[in-house]
């Protein structure tokens, strides 16, 4: 299984197609009993956890990889010297990255068109800004393959990375947005508009055509400057001159395929149809109700080459239909956007 | 006041805060004589070579306290009041109420001596005589920039404790229940908390890993309950099932309801790893003379050293240039003497001046 072309293109078909409780839980298994034979760790876990692919019925019982195991060990259900493609977390405390190897990019490229499209962030071909470095200066940065998908996919000819040489063009980026006369899409990790804050707080708001849209993505933890998220998406429909309700956040992660979008300073997070997010009460591994808080834990069926389910020591409030993102817990490691936009790396 | 009014007002305190190192005046007046010289230092001109001196404590201290541990706080609060100076105490932001606890409790002529802050205060850092702070190693270093140049200051960072046990080739009761209590009391979060084991390789590590964690769940079970925020449930996990991934031996304590309430894990890198605390510890084989390397991320920041046996000169030779500031046997690791030396230096003394005359 997803070795060739053709099984890949078969899985996400599967997957994009119509997907109700019982066809998400069939792939969930499935693909839960293939890793568990191909991925080492991802078996050692399950079986010091007594669980095995034949023994359970439920997606919900797939036990979740802890996030940071990406740093220690190699999580990919191939031989390791198929991977084409290695997206490293952005630096952490220990300096360790942890690497999400994928063995085709093809997934990916899919999965972060499609899901932005189906949560209505790409809708029409247009200049797409991005505060990041081109996949070329970071090769590790899945937010930088990402966004270079969107490109590809959606931006016009005018779409461009706004990083040169490590250093955000900022002034380069506003002459330019102060010419436009289409509407735009701005992207970057949170950390990367804070600098767009910090720099133009004094200077004339831009008025960016209308329907142009910002896209943030991380948080600011484990930096010295965190802003508060309503006073955050108000400092940037100020600068660039779109309402607030035009800004979202994406909330992905390097080890996995798969994003969440919340529209909005009171936006909730939703995933995409293949991907679900259980918010798990840590001292029970059991899920929260609905309007409590809990930990995320991802089941990301497009996560096919590592593993697809993944616990986050990030925190968030169980809603009915998706979640609200809290952030991540002050005893994680600082990892994410703040360190993401320094460095330029995906988190 | 004098020394010993101060002493005989605090001693109710100390067997309600047995945290504090001491149970008596007697090994008040001990700690100090041991300081200063003589007990009345502080009140009398002393011989001193062909002169005489006396101990002059400073009028304010400015105490900026971390909220791990709730005891080093109240140990520091202990330093200024014995010296009789003003203390002027910055709570941490979270894990301040025992501190408050031991403050109320003071009776009133040193509670009067006692000024209790939430908010940092640089004029008040900057007017005191003396300030003494914990915290993250950057933590202290931010507040030390914020010092004057002539004022005296105690900056406590990051401490680590570790325990070798040499070549396990029994595991006993004692030695099981010994090392769970220094893991279990505080919960891992002071400096003196072991957080790691190390072992001569070809011990029974595999017994002893799972003894101790059965001596782990007695241990909890005669501790008061811990309350676990999620985010302490959370990186114990983390740490629980990364192991788990990486095929490591993970033997789990458990609660009186039967939940995980701790961990060992047997970890076959021979290198000090820092724990997640919160009574998870990892168990590491390794020859004594390869110790150095194991603990060099921890060079210089090790403050006590747990024994099963005795601190041998081999061994002394091998940890002394690694900067273990304490050695001592385990089950009493944290639990020293109060005049044991604080990060190496003199809790007391380092806080007086001396004036002479001749």
């Amino acid at each position: 299984m997803f070795t060739t072309p053709a099984e890949r293109t078969a899985w996400r078909q599967r997957i994009f197609g119509p997907l109700d409780d019982a066809a998400f839980n069939a792939a969930a298994l499935e693909l839960f009993a293939w890793q568990f034979a191909h991925c080492k760790p991802f078996q050692l876990l399950a079986k010091a956890r007594e669980v095995s692919p034949k023994q359970i019925k439920s997606w919900r019982d797939i036990p979740a990889v802890p996030q940071r195991l990406f740093k220690e060990a190699t999580l990919y259900s191939h031989p390791i010297k198929t991977a084409t493609t290695v997206f490293h977390t952005s630096g952490t405390t220990t300096g360790e990255p942890g690497k999400q190897h994928l063995r085709r990019i093809d997934l990916y490229n899919a999965t972060c068109v499609e899901g932005a499209k189906r949560a209505s962030v790409l809708n029409d071909t247009q200049a797409l800004h991005f505060l990041a470095p081109s996949p070329l200066a970071a090769p590790n940065s899945s937010l930088s393959a990402m966004f270079e998908f969107w490109r590809e996919g959606w931006g016009n000819d005018d779409s461009q990375f706004w990083v040169e040489k490590g250093h955000l063009q900022l002034e380069r980026l506003r002459r330019q947005l102060e010419q436009t006369v289409d509407p735009v899409g701005v992207c970057g990790a949170a950390f990367s508009f804070v600098h767009w804050i910090d720099t133009f707080s004094q200077a004339d708001p831009l008025v960016l055509p209308e329907k142009s849209w910002l896209l943030e993505t991380g948080g600011f933890k484990g930096r010295s400057r965190e802003i508060d998220k309503a006073e955050f998406y108000e400092a940037l429909a100020y600068l660039f001159g779109v309402k607030p309700d035009r800004i979202w956040n994406e909330y992905g992660m390097c080890e996995l395929s798969s994003q969440a979008y919340a529209r909005g300073p009171q936006g909730m997070h939703r995933t995409p149809p293949w991907a679900r997010v259980l918010v798990v009460d840590p001292s029970t591994d059991r899920e929260v109700a609905v309007g409590e808080v809990g930990l995320v834990r991802w089941i990301d069926l497009a996560n096919v080459d590592s593993v697809l389910a993944i616990q986050t020591l990030d925190q968030a409030v169980r809603e009915k239909d998706g979640f609200y993102l809290i952030g991540r817990l002050s005893q994680a490691d600082p990892r994410g956007c703040s360190l993401t936009a320094e460095t330029f790396h995906r988190a | 006041m004098t020394t010993r009014q101060r002493i005989a007002r605090l001693v109710p305190l100390l067997k309600k805060f047995p945290g504090l190192g001491a149970t008596s005046a007697r090994e008040l007046e001990q700690w100090i004589a041991l300081e200063l010289g003589s007990l009345d230092a502080l009140e009398t001109w002393k011989k001193y070579g062909p002169s005489q001196t006396r101990a002059v404590a400073p009028k304010t201290i400015y105490h900026v306290l971390a909220g791990n541990l709730a005891v080093s706080g109240q140990q520091s609060v202990l330093c200024g009041l014995l010296l009789g100076a003003r203390n002027v105490v910055k709570l941490p932001s979270r894990g301040g109420d025992d501190l408050i606890c031991f403050i109320e409790m003071l009776p009133a002529p040193l509670r009067q001596l006692v000024t209790v802050q939430t908010e940092f205060d640089v004029e008040a850092l900057k007017s005191a005589d003396a300030v003494i702070a914990f915290g993250r190693d950057e933590t202290v270093a931010e507040i030390r920039a914020q010092t004057r140049w002539d004022q005296l200051f105690l900056g406590y960072g990051l401490q680590v404790s570790v325990i070798w046990l040499g070549a396990v080739k029994k595991v006993t009761p004692a030695l099981v229940a010994a090392v769970a209590h220094d893991i279990c009391i505080y919960d891992q979060m002071g400096c003196l908390s072991p957080q790691a084991i190390f072992l001569e390789p070809g011990s029974k590590t595999e017994v002893f890993g799972e003894a101790l964690t059965e001596a782990m769940t007695r241990e909890i079970a005669r501790l008061p309950k811990v309350e676990r925020s999620a985010e302490e449930f959370g990186v114990i996990f983390e740490t629980i099932d990364t192991a788990r991934g990486l095929g490591q031996r993970v033997w789990t304590a458990r609660s009186a309801t039967n939940a995980t309430a701790g961990a060992v894990i047997l970890d076959p890198k021979p290198q000090f790893r820092f724990s997640c605390l919160h009574r998870v510890i990892r168990l590491h084989e390794v020859k004594a003379t390869q110790l150095p390397q194991a603990l060099d991320v921890v060079r210089g920041k090790i403050s006590t050293l747990g024994l099963a046996g005795k601190l041998t000169p081999t061994l002394e030779k091998v940890l002394l240039p690694l900067g273990v500031k304490r050695f001592c046997r385990v089950g009493r690791m944290q639990h020293p003497p109060i005049s044991w030396h604080h990060d190496g230096r003199p809790s007391l003394a380092d806080l007086v001046r001396w004036v002479d005359r001749d």
